[in-house]
Formats: structure tokens, sequence, C-alpha cells
């Protein structure tokens, strides 16, 4: 049984004047010790359905989240307040793409990180501390004592992003959620986190559910992928089957416009749709190469040997 | 077309002095797309501001087309070189129309002194990167980012620049516009025959985009060369693993990354000799010493190596 299983997950927000539907019937699972990559530009919803997991969204957007996320076979979706909150940290810890903002600006580093403990466990200051300088030599913070009393500034944007994935391992989550957690760093230091990021996932049986917009990340990082476009997952598949043989048009299309090889990219003509007016049928027909009469009908998920694919070329 | 001699900058802090350029020299000929590459804080956004005149030069010169500029710049001088920055949200003034954003540069210059008589030059420039008259009343808001990076090249394009500087202009954007923003950039120059300045830490698109490459680090040149030359045959440590950082195309391909950590030494107290070598995994005693250039043809390095320890093949193709 997987780790983690979505199904249908929907995510909608009530703006003033109208229904927007941001996530659309979303499901997926993920294996204990895997890693699965939601890839899509943005706009697709990636982030969206990541935070509808633990039921993230801001209150401010006024949301409906529907549908099961399975963690361990208990519905989050279905706790309590309480239950839920236990959950974040606990059992699923998240890191941002943004790891400035993400951390306090007037507590210092040690701090931020020992209130996790404090607040979640029973554990005596002593035994915190060291369990906070434990968790900072494994991102590989070297000198992690002296850091304790670093402030957010004083830390490079790569440092910064260790002690954010320190602070989401201290309660060793069985399932880790990266946000898009390398785009906002140098190539080097993307390297080194990524490399973090595996090792730790080797050692602890971790999963990962990593959110990005960068297949050069997916095809280091990957396992399985599942590409989303415009609200929906239209494409789920096995890593390597997907470099090897994209099947859905966009998937084609979001190859196409990497930077590889030295010929220039070739890029997707139009932009993403709005949620709020999204096309009827298949929501990438308006820019596809390949649209024929039956784009305009609501596709479903049709399997094939290796995947699934929410194209009508493959009924 | 402009020739920079031991370009440097430092910055008062403090008590501190922060070196943010010392003594970089490199040349961009017409028509050329040079690319500078560096990590954050190698000093690049700085030799923009140097040569836009945005900060004052600590030493050294700039020589645009056989004369030398000075800190203070001619209307004209200062028409010549032309900026693209990486958050087009934040280079439009958020109150003001594109037909606005648009005129101010050509009545700052005083080339039009009404709306009405440069509205030709305008609607020219816009059909440049795809738009029409219908952008010129709406405010900046109403564009996506990949939009308005293209209206931030079109207004840089106003004034005729020779030379046109672009800061980071991808890094803001999704992939797919990032394809199209460089296909635009290729048609442009072409077309208008730019001369461009490429600003960037992605060797990825450095590759498929610029005839040459600088690589700078703390403040320095390492390296510099033919872009394909520079990709396939690296000198200097710091490019290879520059190039090693760079995500593999698939997932059969396993890459080896060389690790140099992702601790920049402080530029308030930048390392004796080369700069590279608190980092660096070939490092030896000599290397505190002032290190030579050594040159094969145009391609310039400066490290102690002849060649690297290990030729790594990392690029399938």
């Amino acid at each position: 049984m997987p780790l983690l299983e979505v199904k249908d997950l929907s995510t909608i927000l009530f703006a003033t004047d109208k229904k927007i539907e941001v996530v659309d019937k979303l499901s997926f699972s993920l294996d204990k010790g895997k890693t699965l990559a939601i890839v899509g530009e943005s706009g697709s919803g990636k982030t969206m359905a990541a935070l509808s997991l633990l039921k993230l969204i801001p209150k401010e957007l006024n949301s409906k989240i529907t549908g099961h996320v399975f963690l361990d076979s208990t519905d989050l979706l279905a706790l309590s307040p309480q239950d839920l909150r236990k959950v974040r940290g606990e059992r699923v810890g998240f890191i941002y793409q943004n790891p400035k903002r993400a951390l306090n600006p007037v507590f210092s580093i040690g701090n931020q990180l020992k209130e996790v403990l404090y607040y979640r466990t029973n554990l005596d200051e002593e035994t915190i501390e060291k369990e906070v300088i434990k968790a900072l030599e494994k991102v590989g913070i070297a000198s992690a004592k002296e850091h304790l009393s670093s402030y957010p500034h004083q830390l490079s944007g790569g440092m910064i992003q260790r002690v954010m994935i320190a602070m989401a391992l201290l309660l060793k989550p069985k399932l880790l959620i990266a946000d898009e957690p390398t785009t906002a760093l140098d190539v080097t230091t993307q390297a080194s986190i990524l490399k973090l990021l595996r090792e730790l996932q080797e050692e602890e049986g971790m999963a990962l559910l990593l959110i990005t917009h960068d297949m050069g990340v997916v095809a280091e990082m990957a396992h399985d992928v599942l590409v989303m476009y415009a609200t929906q997952g239209i494409e789920k598949s096995e890593v390597n089957h997907l470099f090897k043989r994209p099947l859905h048009p966009y998937t084609e299309a979001l190859f196409q416009s990497r930077f590889v090889g030295t010929g220039l990219p070739k890029p997707i003509p139009g932009t993403v749709p709005s949620p709020r007016h999204l096309p009827k049928g298949c929501h990438f027909a308006p820019r596809c190469p390949k649209r024929f009469a039956l784009c305009d009908q609501e596709v479903p998920m049709f399997h094939t040997e290796n995947s699934e694919v929410r194209c009508w070329l493959y009924e | 077309m402009i020739e920079v001699e031991n370009l440097t900058k430092y910055f008062k802090v403090g008590t501190q002095v922060l070196q943010a350029v010392r003594g970089v020299d490199f040349t961009v000929n017409k028509g050329e797309t040079v690319a500078i590459v560096g990590e954050s804080g190698s000093g690049k956004s700085t030799i923009a501001n140097l040569l836009l005149a945005l900060e004052d030069l600590t030493a050294g010169k700039i020589i645009f087309e056989g004369r030398p500029l000075t800190d203070k710049r001619t209307r004209e001088e200062k028409r010549e070189i032309q900026i693209v920055f990486q958050d087009p949200h934040s280079s439009f003034n958020p109150r003001m129309k594109i037909k606005e954003a648009f005129f101010e540069p050509l009545y700052v210059q005083e080339i039009y002194k009404t709306f009405s008589e440069a509205k030709p030059k305008i609607l020219e420039t816009l059909s440049l990167i795809g738009m029409g008259e219908e952008a010129l009343e709406r405010y900046p808001h109403a564009f996506s980012g990949g939009q308005l990076q293209r209206l931030a090249i079109a207004r840089a394009l106003l004034l005729n620049p020779k030379l046109l500087i672009l800061d980071e202009p991808l890094s803001s954007l999704d992939i797919s516009l990032q394809a199209q923003i460089v296909q635009l950039l290729d048609q442009l120059k072409k077309q208008l025959n730019l001369t461009l300045l490429f600003i960037t830490h992605d060797l990825q698109i450095v590759r498929t985009f610029a005839d040459r490459v600088v690589v700078l680090y703390l403040g320095k040149v390492m390296e510099m060369g033919e872009t394909k030359t520079l990709f396939q045959h690296p000198r200097h440590p710091y490019t290879e693993a520059l190039l090693s950082s760079i995500p593999p195309q698939n997932p059969w391909e396993k890459r080896d990354p060389i690790p140099i950590g992702d601790q920049l030494p402080s530029p308030f107290d930048p390392p004796s000799g080369c700069p590279f070598r608190t980092r660096c995994p070939y490092v030896m005693p000599v290397c505190s010493n002032p290190i030579p250039e050594k040159k094969e043809g145009s391609h310039s390095w400066w490290c102690i190596l002849d060649q690297l320890p290990e030729v790594r093949h990392w690029l399938s193709n």
C-alpha cells in the first residue's frame, strides 16, 4: 500500500465574483522512499495542489477542498483541525521556494529550530539543543553550535535552505513536500541541496513530493512524474518512460522548450489559460498542434501500457 | 565595440570595504553575444551598473567605440547602452500606462516633445515584440510576466542602443516563456544588428545563446573564451565545477557534481592569489601567489594548472 494516496483532490476558491477551480480531480500515489515530481508551468495548479494536501491554503482565499488524501490510510482531509495540525510537521514536512520568507527575521536560527521540538515533544531543553545541533550537522552546516545564534539575514540562500530542511526533518516526517526547493538558488548550491535531499531520503526512507518546473531537477531526482496543466493532471508516468517518450502533446512541447544541447529551444505558442477562463474540453487544445474534433469534449485519463494520459489521441 | 580595462568597484560599508569588482578586463565585439556567468556575489550585476554609469568607477577604463566613457555621460552616450532587468514587474512603474512608460525615455532624451510625435516610433518598436496599439492604454499589471519582459525589451530598444545589457532576463520566467524570450532576443539581434551582454548564472542557457563566455568569481575573471571551447574544454577548476553542476538532460544520465560547497568567501576580505582556492579541489600552496594569465588563441584562463587533472565527460553532445 502506498504511503500517500490522493484521490480526486479538488480545490475551489470562492472569489467575490466567481467560483474558481484551481485543482481539478487530481489523483496520484507515492510509496515510501520514492520521489514523485509534480511538473508544470506557473498557473498549472501544482503549488495549490501541494498546499491542499495539508489544507494550508491561506484563509483569505476562501477555499473548499474535496476528495481524499490518505496518509498511511488516514484521510487527512477528514481530520479535525487539531489532528491535522499534529500531522503537519510530525508526519509531513514542508519546504518552500523562498526560504528567507519562511523564517522569522527577528528570531535566531537556533530559537526557531528549538521551538519546533519545544511545542511538539516533551524533551528537556538540553536534549532539544542537542537534537537541533545534530539536525544542523546532518544537513551539512559546519560549526552548527555557533550558528544557533545566527539570524536569517546572516546566512546565504543555500545555508538558509539547509536550515529549512533541518527544520522540516526535526520530527522525522515520513513525507517531505518540497515546493521548488532550489529555484531561488545558484547552480552549484542547487546541486548540493539536491544531493542532500537524496541522501537524507535514502537514510530515512522518506517519501519526497517534489514540485518543480525544471526538467533537469526531475531527471535527477524523480522516480515518477505527474505533469500538470491548467488545474489538471495530464500525464502520469515512470520517469524514464516520460523522458523517452512523452505522450501528451503538452508534455512533448514542454520537452522541446527546454534548454538542452546547443540549439535554441522551441517555445510553446500562447500562454497557460487562467483558471478563471478555462477552455471547454481539453485545456491545452487551443495551443495544441494536434487538436482535432474530439478535443472540445472533456477528456478522461486514459491508461496506456506504461502511463496515464489525458488526451483523446490515446482513447 | 566595448572594451573594459581593469574595471574595479569597491563599496564602503561602514568601516569596511566590499571589493565587488577587482580589475576585470574583457571586450565585446560588434554583433556578438557575450555572457557573463557567475554565482550570486560574483560581481556580475555591478559590472552592468558600471557600464551604465549607475555606479562610479573606483578604477579602470570603459572604452566604447574607441572613445573613453566617464561616469558623467552625455545624453547620446547614455542612449547607446541600455539594460533589461531580471524582474519585469519591478522595472515598470505600476501607475504609468505602457504609453507613458514608453514615451518617457523619448521625452527625457528630447527626441520627441509630444506623445503624438513619438507614437509612430513607439508603435514600430512594439511591433518588434508582436504587440500593437492596444497595449498602450494598459497598465503593467494587466500583462503577464512574459509579456512584461517583452515590453521591457522593447522599451530598452526605443532609443536604438548599440549595446543591450540583459541582467538575468529569464530567471523570473517559466521555462516555456524563457524559450519565447530567448527566441525573441535571437530574432531581434539579427534584425537590428544588436550587440548583447548577457548576465546570468544559468550555464545551459549560455550554451544555446552566447558566442563567448566570461566566467566571473568574486569580482575576478577566472576564464573566458568561445562558448564551444569553454564547454568542451574548460581550463579552470571553477568552470569545470560550474559545468558539472548543470542538471542532467535525462534521468538515465547520472551526473557527478564536483563538490565545492556553497560558501563564497567574504568579498570584504577575498583570498589572495586565486580567489577560488578556498573551494578548489586541486588547491596547492602556490595558489595564494598572484596567478598569471594563460592563453591559447582567444581562450584565456587564470589557473596555475595548464590542464585539469582529469578530463571529465559530463556533456553528452
